[in-house]
């Protein structure tokens, strides 16, 4: 009997789903306290943003909000400033991932092995990853500082050279924050490396060294292409966060109103033109745009980039 | 079984968010709003002594967001002392806010609608705040008050902080300048005097003996060092103005301002000014760069914080140029009501601003400054006796307050002043010459003008 009617329960497509709700329902409610907060806090003010860069919404709330249609990205499109900043970005996230993923595959490689000395190197290496940004940008800025005091300067000095003037030159603005970013990222690209190479079968290299595959030959042919999901992973996820500079560019450039961006805009990032027009422009209109244009920037670039990944992956 | 857990599972959601509402509730006034509900207790003494004042006179609170450091939150703090020691039911709380973080803050205060009533800020912040409905017009709602304080403001400050329209949305609160300083006994060891330039020759002459000296980049400048700011002073003393006097005009593309951003490059290519955004005062202090170009602000503490070359510099005006007169950059801090404010509290708060415009008022500000080395510089020559420093102090203010000038408050000059910043920097590196220099600076200017 009991046997029937379970049969029978099990059969009813409605049964079935209202099983499947009693299932999931205290799941869903115990999430409920989540989804509320990442609802009020992700999803409305995304969706809200999104409003905001059709309108000349000044950041006050008693100033009336009038719809004003594209034009805030028209005007940005327009916008030499918003130009220099994507150049610049541009810049930066190229050098700023390629070196930081090479740097990082070479530092996994070659500490890969599980010695004492190899052990602390590695820390060492990981060390600026744990450290707060902002704490080692503030010290960096003190290195590159212009004039015979700067750390930098001494060491150039001791060595004959002459006073560089690093942060009152646009030239230097650029190598100094993909600098300072390779410090901090090369550690943490060799963490996620090391973690793809201990993924890879070891009998692999075993076999291909008894077929007499020299070391170099082994590392093209087996583990740089076996490392392609970890490299995809570094690089897609480095260059999303690279694109959204902005502590390093708002502490290096002084963060004052009429000095961000540094000399000639050589530091300005598309986050701290966002954040120049959003909080001391009151044009939040204009700066939830370009939130939006970056965003679409990102997710196009992202995007092709996984795109070429499994390109790769299909032809290899 | 199933049932009792959802009614469980609801109670406990219902609880929880009842909970994160009482937090709300208890917490945000408290943040926000704090003076507000305390004034009552605090007053209650007072009522027993004065019922007929406080039936007359609602009990206010004021809280006013003071931008700068702790020495500007205490000065604003000892004129309230002053002020509320007269007015039993009105309490005023200034709370200091780092210029670092202060327009960021004032701009979230203005989004939600709730925050100071009153703050002090940036030159500018009036107009931009005003414009956008942000700060309330004084000159609106309480003329006669407005009409004194004109009369008791320099005119070339007043027309700094006050459009052409005539919307007073901030007043001067007080007065900083760009200003010169020598090291006198670097001064006197390649010249023979101590005798500091007056003119742009005798500015420019010091800068080559220095240079033959050894000196090779003999001038620091710090604020306003490669931008606007800088170049605004030289403009002046060129004879040049941005605007006409109407604002109907731009006029940047004139011989006057040509020879001021002549001038103004010259520093870099020929004196080897450094370019950073603030360098450090070190290479001042260490004597590699005897001349140096600051703000007045650094004068109270400079003995005390740089003892080592305490006695050995001074501070001096602007050199005068083509125009004859020394003009400077002039900056400080405004003080105006946030639009929000209910209405009593704007009443208390234009009379509390007014109150900073009396000899009380004053007297209390420098007062408090004098204790702190420093020297009030107020928005009005007629106020400098009021302040406790010697004569040559005072004529020294007075001599700042009728040279100095701030930016114009001509529609878009805010908006178009990166324009100008962006145009000296590119023909200070080389990538543009003087002439095209001035026709960007022009064009931006118009642009936004235009606008």
């Amino acid at each position: 009997m009991t046997a029937i009617a379970r049969g029978s329960q099990a059969a009813n497509p409605k049964v079935r789903h209202q099983s499947k709700i009693s299932k999931y329902l205290p799941l869903y409610g115990m999430m409920l306290p989540f989804l509320l907060l990442f609802f009020v806090f992700t999803v409305w003010p995304l969706f809200r943003s999104i409003q905001l860069s059709l309108t000349d919404y000044t950041g006050i709330a008693a100033r009336e909000i009038n719809f004003v249609g594209v034009d805030n990205y028209r005007t940005l499109l327009s916008d030499e400033r918003f130009h220099t900043s994507l150049w610049n970005i541009a810049r930066y996230v190229f050098f700023t991932v390629t070196i930081n993923t090479i740097v990082g595959i070479i530092l996994a490689v070659v500490l890969q092995a599980q010695g004492k000395i190899n052990q602390i190197t590695r820390t060492l290496f990981f060390m600026p990853a744990v450290t707060s940004g902002l704490a080692t940008t503030v010290v960096w800025k003190y290195v590159f500082r212009s004039d015979k005091y700067g750390l930098m300067n001494i060491l150039i000095a001791s060595l004959g050279g002459d006073v560089i003037r690093f942060l009152g030159t646009p030239k230097y603005y650029m190598p100094i924050f993909v600098f300072i970013s390779i410090w901090g990222g090369c550690g943490m690209t060799m963490v996620f490396i090391l973690a793809g190479l201990r993924s890879i079968n070891p009998e692999l290299n075993e076999a291909a060294a008894i077929d007499g595959a020299d070391s170099w030959r082994r590392f093209w042919t087996i583990t740089l292409p076996l490392l392609r999901p970890t490299l995809l992973y570094v690089v897609v996820t480095g260059t999303i966060n690279a694109f959204q500079l902005f502590d390093m560019a708002y502490i290096i450039s002084g963060g004052g109103q009429d000095s961000m961006g540094g000399p000639l805009d050589a530091g300005l990032t598309p986050l701290l033109y966002l954040y120049y027009l959003g909080f001391t422009r009151f044009n939040i209109g204009l700066a939830s745009a370009l939130a939006w244009i970056l965003f679409l920037v990102i997710i196009v670039l992202s995007l092709i980039l996984l795109r070429i990944g499994r390109f790769t992956e299909d032809t290899l | 079984m199933e049932k009792r857990f959802y009614l469980l599972l609801v109670l406990v959601l219902v609880l929880s968010l009842a909970g994160c509402q009482q937090v709300v509730a208890t917490e945000a006034p408290a943040t926000e709003e704090p003076v507000i509900e305390e004034p009552e207790a605090t007053e209650e003494p007072e009522a027993t002594e004065e019922p007929e004042a406080t039936e007359e006179a609602e009990s206010v609170s004021l809280l006013i967001w003071v931008t700068g450091g702790e020495t500007d939150g205490g000065m604003v703090q000892a004129a309230a002392d002053a002020y509320t020691a007269e007015h039993h039911n009105v309490t005023i709380s200034a709370e200091v806010v780092p210029w670092s973080d202060a327009h960021t803050k004032v701009l979230a205060a203005a989004a939600a609608g709730s925050g100071p009533d009153v703050i002090t800020g940036g030159m500018s912040w009036g107009l931009e705040l005003g414009q956008n409905d942000g700060m309330i017009d004084l000159n609106a709602q309480y003329p006669d008050i407005v009409k004194d304080i004109q009369e008791h403001t320099m005119p070339n400050i007043w027309e700094a902080i006050v459009p052409a329209t005539g919307e007073v949305y901030a007043v001067q609160h007080y007065a900083t300048v760009n200003m010169m300083y020598y090291r006198t006994d670097i001064l006197e060891e390649v010249t023979g005097s101590t005798d500091t330039p007056t003119t742009w020759e005798e500015f420019t002459d010091l800068l080559d003996q220095l240079q033959a000296a050894g000196y090779d980049a003999p001038l620091l400048w710090r604020w306003g060092n490669t931008d606007w700011m800088g170049y605004h002073g030289f403009l002046y003393q060129a004879g040049g103005t941005y605007y006409s006097p109407d604002c109907s005009e731009v006029t940047l593309n004139t011989p006057e301002a040509a020879q001021a951003l002549d001038f103004m490059l010259e520093l870099y290519s020929k004196y080897n000014t450094p370019t950073d955004a603030w360098p450090d005062q070190v290479a001042f202090v260490n004597g590699d760069a005897p001349v140096m170009i600051d703000g007045n602000w650094i004068i109270p503490d400079f003995d005390l914080t740089r003892p080592e070359i305490a006695g050995l510099w001074t501070p001096a005006n602007m050199p005068a140029g083509p125009s004859g007169k020394s003009v400077t950059f002039l900056g400080g801090n405004i003080i105006g009501i946030m639009s929000y404010t209910p209405q009593a509290s704007q009443d208390v708060a234009a009379d509390f601003i007014h109150y900073l415009y009396s000899q009380e008022g004053v007297e209390a500000q420098a007062n408090y400054i004098a204790s702190q080395n420093g020297i009030f510089i107020p928005p009005y020559d007629g106020f400098v006796d009021y302040i406790p420093v010697n004569d040559e102090l005072k004529a020294s203010v007075v001599d700042i307050l009728a040279t100095a000038y701030g930016p114009p408050s001509c529609p878009g000059f805010e908006a178009g002043n990166p324009g100008i910043t962006k145009a000296i920097q590119e023909a200070i590196f080389g990538e543009i010459d003087a002439e095209t220099a001035l026709e960007k600076m022009q064009a931006a200017l118009e642009e936004t003008l235009n606008q």
